[in-house]
């Protein structure tokens, strides 16, 4: 018997019998009359559904395990399918005679059709009873291709269905015709919310974790730091940095640059002594010593991170999304797309003794470093731009403000987003090169590799699938937390959530919500699909 | 040669771990370092390759002060396999033989030749094993990569630290030959740690055996076992030292190639009778025309059927009731204790008889050991 | 040993700090904003009075919510609401003077000290002392003059220092509520369900149950907390939904890591002494689990005083009000008076969560630690 595929034609079953499956709203904003499954009367091709809904409660007792398997994959995945498809034909007709379905007062301009209750629990039966065909699969150990065609094949119809315009019934597609260019633009400023903040969050909490793996009297003080953090809420991070960062945005260009002069070189002469004098020191001095150190180091380190993660957002939007610059990022695509690509020829079809090896490899470098260069010619280009620095006169009058930096806007959400991603980063980079075997690093240190091949042929490549663990867990969480960031005025996919909110829109909710989970979704997957490319296989089959 | 000068480990906590190691490793040999658990004898393997400071006197390799190279280049010249193995697990099993020959810049093709041959050498199949994964092979196979890996750029000396410690006892008996095999191939300068008398008698070509930081005896196996210098090291060698001496000699040494009381299958029961009786034993071993050990006859045998050799003989394989020539004496004797023979036959590897092993033979072997302790002990 | 354990140093320093709460009685500050002038007077003490957490438990308010594309006419309505809502608890302090409340916490320290003077104990005393800092703390937060003095300093220039309702103290109430009771519910029904899934009877669905829990991690909190306003309506009920579905995921995924992760030999071990299954789980899989489960409890608690902020853009109430409103009409006190309260909160909160996961882990096992 298969209780999970009980539980998902319970489910379905419920669902279509209490939900309403559609509303009928008159206008954009006035509530709706919905309507049950059973109400589309003379058309009995909606018992259909309830029907599939049911079935798998019956196929659940089936003792062949690979038919029974079978069996619900298919009624899984048409339930899926049809759950969607059936209501809109439905509401198509709704829509044709609307004002015969609503009372007579009704104020009736573009009618919508919104999707209900039922559909949310058909859909969430149909996974379950995929989930459950797709578990029996795997039981009889059908091979693994097989299975995830049974997986995949409902959504991609589902997919295909969407973009053959089926679905267009539906007033979440009518919104999204409606403001398509605008959830274009907050999608890429979502994005590079995350990219940018993830980029540099890596460098410096990989940087972080490091510098703890190499110190263990440090390591529990940032641990903790970057655990604070973490606790605080996104809402009251924003409002935290707003008052400091309206401050720092006053201030002129010279002055900071001066004053992040003098703290590197606190910052250095704090780090200096303390290596030096920590091993001659009595405990608590030391321990005082090294939180001064760290704070010494903190200063110029966030005023840096601070001000180049506002500025280079700023460059990127400007150089990526104005349009004026066309062939600097066409020639970036190029590179990459090469660099990419004499990468994965060196990789998989190039033996290992063969002497093209040498080629490629000097090929991949150079395309790299050209790519590099592309970015940095783009950044260049564009901060001639008067949209970067809107047009300052002179460098003593060129404020931090000029730079990106203020109290709401991008740079504080950019700022949060790269302080959340620290703790799984630091976390995860101290872990993963904590846990190296000693005995692993012993050998290598008889067999004669000096520390920086050490680092780089073992301790890195052994911790690099935690690390990417890490990186994919911070990736997650900002793609969600960045929704937050639309209530300091910096705009992404929360924008339309919140006015959704406002306008008691569940169509605006889920425009701003879907993309998200989607960019969420795909993004683990990207990184998945990174880690699995570049973790030796060696390691690999550990992990799972 | 390495030579130990004086040479003391003292650590940050003041622990001091070697107090004035004076030691000459031969070359050629396996030198093996013994003693219970913080002797040190790990800490002085270790300043070899200078994984470890030497906190006073020196460290000659090969003639020269081993601080004298750069650290790096040192390790690169000396092969170093561990108890835990510490194979590089993201690391194909030629990649992980290939990490030393690489960093000194070989050709890949060399690189290739060498690891083939490595694998050979330590009884992998190359074709097979090459491409593996360290996580893909069983205990064994990944020390005998492992000690392949060692010899990578084949260093001219090895320090191995108790390198079949974690392995189970029949693979690690195995091992112990395997390596002794390679050994008499490849006649490198070995320091082998080990905490395992048994182990350190098999290996060693010389034992020192370390207490608390000093060295308290070095020399050979038979010396060690025959002479133990004091009470520490008699103790620690065990007081089945005698038996341990038997099983450092080889039945050859004490087989009577003469006295072999046999008969062929095609013999009457008279000359069997007559072979007995000729010998003065007991019993008479009965061999086939290619002269391979087939059973054995004896007078009770021979009275209950007294028309046929072959009714009268007791069966037996030769793997049963023969020892080998290069099996040791206490195997020897353990065989003749498990089935109540005075005399055993021993047999070559074709199992035709060539000699027999006789129990007074092991006695006296024993006793004499004994007269000459009293002798030095007086 | 640090200086934390010596008996009797914490109740000395709970002394010092009483000398200092009564010093600061006696100094007065000026007073500007002039709601609160009205309400207080030119001046007053600069040190409050104890404020005991108060819970309205009226479910926030309900906003009749009036089609408008404009997110302010929301947060205006919001700030009515709230003003008529809260305007009855200001106040209406427990009328004992901190300096008095630090005196009475010496008292407790030193007789703690004294019941407890050999053995070592980590739970009452650190869990007593944040109690009593997490009072003197909230104190501070609900005296108004205190604020307009801090602000005033900060923001010199600013027309608005105090949110406009001001009773911060109810604010922080309604945050806090709606924290404990989500939590209080996402424990029950996350432990039953974890604990359920790793049952023999339902571990069928441990795999259906896992792949939800990590899924339902990439959709955003804010949307969440979105979505059930249009489904349930506006106020607290919404609100406890959302936060309780977000807050399950940690604590059920942890319950499943836990219960999963205990070695098989221990649950053989005590089934071979004849063990009943209910035994087995109370006695041996829960307590080897706590730490994992405690730290899930952890995760989900500060998340939810996160999530709980948010609440502000569904009428919820709580600490996201003065944040969301300082935002929209960019008077940036409102929003540091919220986001400082809404930070300090979830972190007094982990510290006492870490507190109880340190003492509930079984000795044994934090030695391996």
């Amino acid at each position: 018997m298969n209780r999970i595929a009980m539980l998902g034609g319970l489910i379905a079953g419920l669902g279509f019998f209490f939900l309403p499956t559609l509303a009928l709203k008159p206008n954009r904003l006035a509530p709706g009359t919905s309507f049950n499954l059973f109400e589309f009367q003379g058309d009995d091709r909606y018992l259909v559904l309830f029907v599939l809904a049911l079935l798998p409660i019956l196929l659940s007792f089936r003792h062949d395990v690979e038919s029974r398997g079978w069996l619900l994959v298919g009624t899984g995945s048409l339930l899926f399918v049809l759950t969607l498809v059936l209501p809109a034909g439905a509401g198509r007709l709704l829509l044709e005679t609307p004002e015969a379905f609503l009372d007579g007062g009704a104020f009736i301009r573009n009618p919508r059709i919104l999707p209900a209750g039922a559909i949310a629990t058909g859909l969430l039966g149909a996974y379950v009873t995929l989930f459950a065909g797709v578990r029996d699969l795997a039981k009889v150990e059908v091979q693994t291709w097989l299975q995830a065609l049974a997986t995949w094949l409902a959504p991609i119809v589902t997919l295909l269905l969407l973009l053959n315009g089926t679905f267009d019934v539906y007033s979440i597609m009518v919104e999204f015709y409606a403001n398509g260019a605008a959830l274009e633009q907050k999608f890429v400023e979502h994005l590079m919310f995350v990219f940018i903040s993830l980029g540099v969050g890596f460098v410096v909490g990989v940087g972080l974790g490091l510098w703890a793996s190499r110190d263990e009297r440090l390591a529990p003080i940032i641990l903790y730091a970057v655990g604070i953090i973490q606790t605080i809420p996104s809402l009251a991070l924003f409002g935290v940095l707003l008052v400091p960062l309206a401050r720092l945005g006053d201030q002129s260009f010279l002055a900071t640059a001066g004053f992040f002069g003098i703290a590197l070189v606190v910052a250095v002469a704090l780090a200096g002594s303390y290596a030096l004098l920590a091993d001659r020191e009595p405990g608590r001095v030391r321990i005082v010593h090294l939180i001064a150190t760290a704070i010494g180091a903190a200063v110029p380190l966030a005023l840096f991170v601070g001000v180049l993660v506002s500025f280079v957002f700023r460059l990127a939007n400007v150089g990526f999304t104005s349009g004026a610059y066309g062939d600097t990022t066409g020639t970036i695509l190029v590179l990459l797309l090469a660099a990419l690509a004499t990468w994965g020829v060196g990789r998989w079809f190039v033996p290992d003794e063969s002497r093209w090896r040498r080629g490629l490899k000097v090929a991949n470098w150079s395309l790299s470093a050209a790519t590099a260069v592309a970015v940095v010619v783009l950044f260049v280009q564009a901060s001639g731009s008067n949209r970067v620095l809107g047009g300052v006169e002179s460098l003593s009058a060129l404020t931090i403000r000029d730079l990106g930096v203020s109290g709401i806007g991008v740079a504080p959400a950019l700022i949060a987003l790269t302080l959340y991603s620290l703790l799984p980063l630091v976390r995860n980079t101290y872990a993963g090169l904590n846990n190296v075997d000693l005995a692993i690093i012993d050998s290598g240190r008889g067999m004669g590799m000096t520390p920086s091949q050490r680092f780089f042929q073992i301790e890195l490549p052994l911790a690099f699938p935690v690390i990417m663990a890490g990186v994919r867990n911070a990736g997650v969480a900002l793609v969600g937390i960045g929704t937050v960031a639309t209530v300091i005025g910096a705009g992404g996919l929360g924008d339309f959530v919140i006015q959704g909110i406002v306008n008691t829109s569940i169509d605006q909710i889920l425009l701003g919500a879907i993309p998200a989970i989607a960019l969420a979704l795909v993004l683990d997957a990207v990184l998945r699909g990174v880690e699995g490319l570049l973790t030796s296989p060696g390691i690999r089959q550990v992990q799972q | 040669m390495i030579e130990f000068q004086n040479v003391v480990k003292r650590f940050p906590d003041g622990f001091t771990a070697v107090k004035g190691l004076n030691l000459t490793v031969h070359d050629g040999e396996i030198t093996v370092f013994i003693g219970p658990s913080g002797c040190g004898k790990t800490t002085s393997m270790r300043m070899v390759n200078r994984l470890l400071s030497i906190t006073e006197g020196k460290i000659l390799v090969e003639g020269r002060d081993n601080r004298d190279f750069p650290a790096e280049e040192l390790r690169r010249k000396i092969g170093y396999a561990i108890q835990q193995i510490g194979l590089f697990p993201h690391f194909t099993v030629l990649d992980n033989i290939a990490v030393v020959p690489r960093m000194l810049g070989w050709e890949e093709s060399r690189i290739r030749k060498r690891v083939d041959e490595l694998l050979d050498l330590v009884g992998l199949d190359p074709d097979i094993n090459r491409d593996k994964y360290p996580r893909q092979l069983s205990g064994g196979q990944q020390q005998r990569v492992g000690v392949a890996r060692a010899l990578g750029a084949d260093p001219p000396i090895m320090l191995m630290d108790e390198p079949f410690g974690a392995i189970d006892p029949i693979t690690r008996e195995v091992l112990q030959e395997e390596f002794l095999a390679i050994q008499q191939e490849i006649g490198k300068t070995i320091i082998f740690v080990t905490h395992d008398i048994d182990e350190a008698i098999k290996m060693g070509d010389r034992i020192a055996i370390l207490r608390d930081g000093a060295l308290e005896q070095y020399d050979t196996p038979d010396n060690i076992l025959a002479h133990p210098k004091d009470r520490f090291v008699r103790d620690f060698v065990g007081s089945d030292r005698s038996l341990k001496r038997l099983g450092l000699v080889r039945v050859s040494e004490l087989m009577d190639p003469e006295s072999k009381p046999l008969v062929r299958m095609r013999d009457s029961t008279d000359k069997a009778r007559q072979v007995i009786e000729e010998h003065k034993v007991r019993s008479a071993f009965v061999v086939d025309d290619e002269g391979v050990l087939k059973g054995w006859v004896d007078l009770d045998g021979i009275r209950h059927a007294p028309n046929s050799l072959i009714d009268a003989m007791m069966e037996a394989d030769f793997h049963e009731i023969g020892v080998r020539k290069g099996n040791t004496a206490r195997e020897a004797l353990s065989a003749m204790v498990a089935r109540g023979f005075r005399i055993t036959p021993v047999v070559d590897k074709n199992g035709r008889l060539v000699g027999s092993i006789t129990l007074k033979a092991l006695q006296d072997l024993a006793e004499q050991e004994w007269s000459e302790e009293e002798a030095t002990a007086s | 040993m640090t200086w934390t354990r010596v008996p009797g140093v914490a109740s000395l320093i709970w002394l010092a700090l009483a000398v200092a709460f009564f010093a600061l009685q006696t100094v007065t500050v000026p007073v500007t904003d002039p709601e609160l002038r009205d309400a207080v007077g030119e001046t007053a003490s600069f040190a409050p009075d104890l404020w005991l957490p108060l819970f309205s438990f009226d479910g926030g308010t309900v906003i009749d919510m009036q089609a408008s594309n404009d997110v302010r006419v929301l947060t205006f309505g919001l700030l009515d609401a709230e003003t008529r809502a809260v305007d009855a608890l200001r106040g209406t302090p427990v009328t004992l003077a901190l300096g008095w409340f630090a005196a009475l916490m010496a008292l407790i320290e030193a007789g703690l000290a004294w019941a407890f003077r050999d053995r070592e104990e980590k739970l009452v005393r650190p869990l007593v002392r944040a109690a009593g800092i997490f009072l003197v703390i909230w104190s501070f937060y609900g005296h108004e003059p205190f604020w307009d003095w801090m602000l005033r300093g900060l923001f010199p220039t600013s027309p608005d220092l105090l949110y406009n309702s001001n009773v911060l103290v109810s604010l922080a109430s309604q945050h806090l509520e709606l924290v404990l009771v989500s939590s209080i519910l996402t424990i029950t029904i996350g432990l039953s369900l974890g604990i359920a899934v790793t049952r023999a009877a339902f571990r069928e669905f441990l795999p259906l149950v896992s792949d939800v829990v990590n899924s339902g991690q990439t959709v955003p909190t804010l949307a969440i907390i979105a979505i059930m306003a249009p489904i349930i309506g506006f106020g607290f009920w919404p609100a406890i939904v959302a936060l309780i579905l977000y807050g399950l995921l940690p604590i059920v995924r942890n319950t499943i890591v836990g219960l999963e992760g205990v070695d098989p030999a221990m649950i053989d071990a005590a089934k071979g002494m004849g063990m009943t299954p209910t035994q087995i789980l109370w006695q041996i899989e829960v307590p080897s689990a706590a730490s994992i489960i405690l730290a899930g409890v952890r995760t989900s608690v500060v998340i939810n005083v996160g999530t709980a902020a948010l609440g502000a853009f569904v009428g919820s109430g709580g600490l996201g009000n003065p944040i969301a409103s300082g935002l929209n009409q960019s008077i940036d006190p409102w929003v540091l008076l919220g986001a400082l309260a809404a930070a300090l909160l979830a972190i007094l909160l982990d510290y006492i969560l870490g507190r109880i996961e340190y003492v509930m882990t079984p000795k044994g096992l934090q030695i391996e630690q």
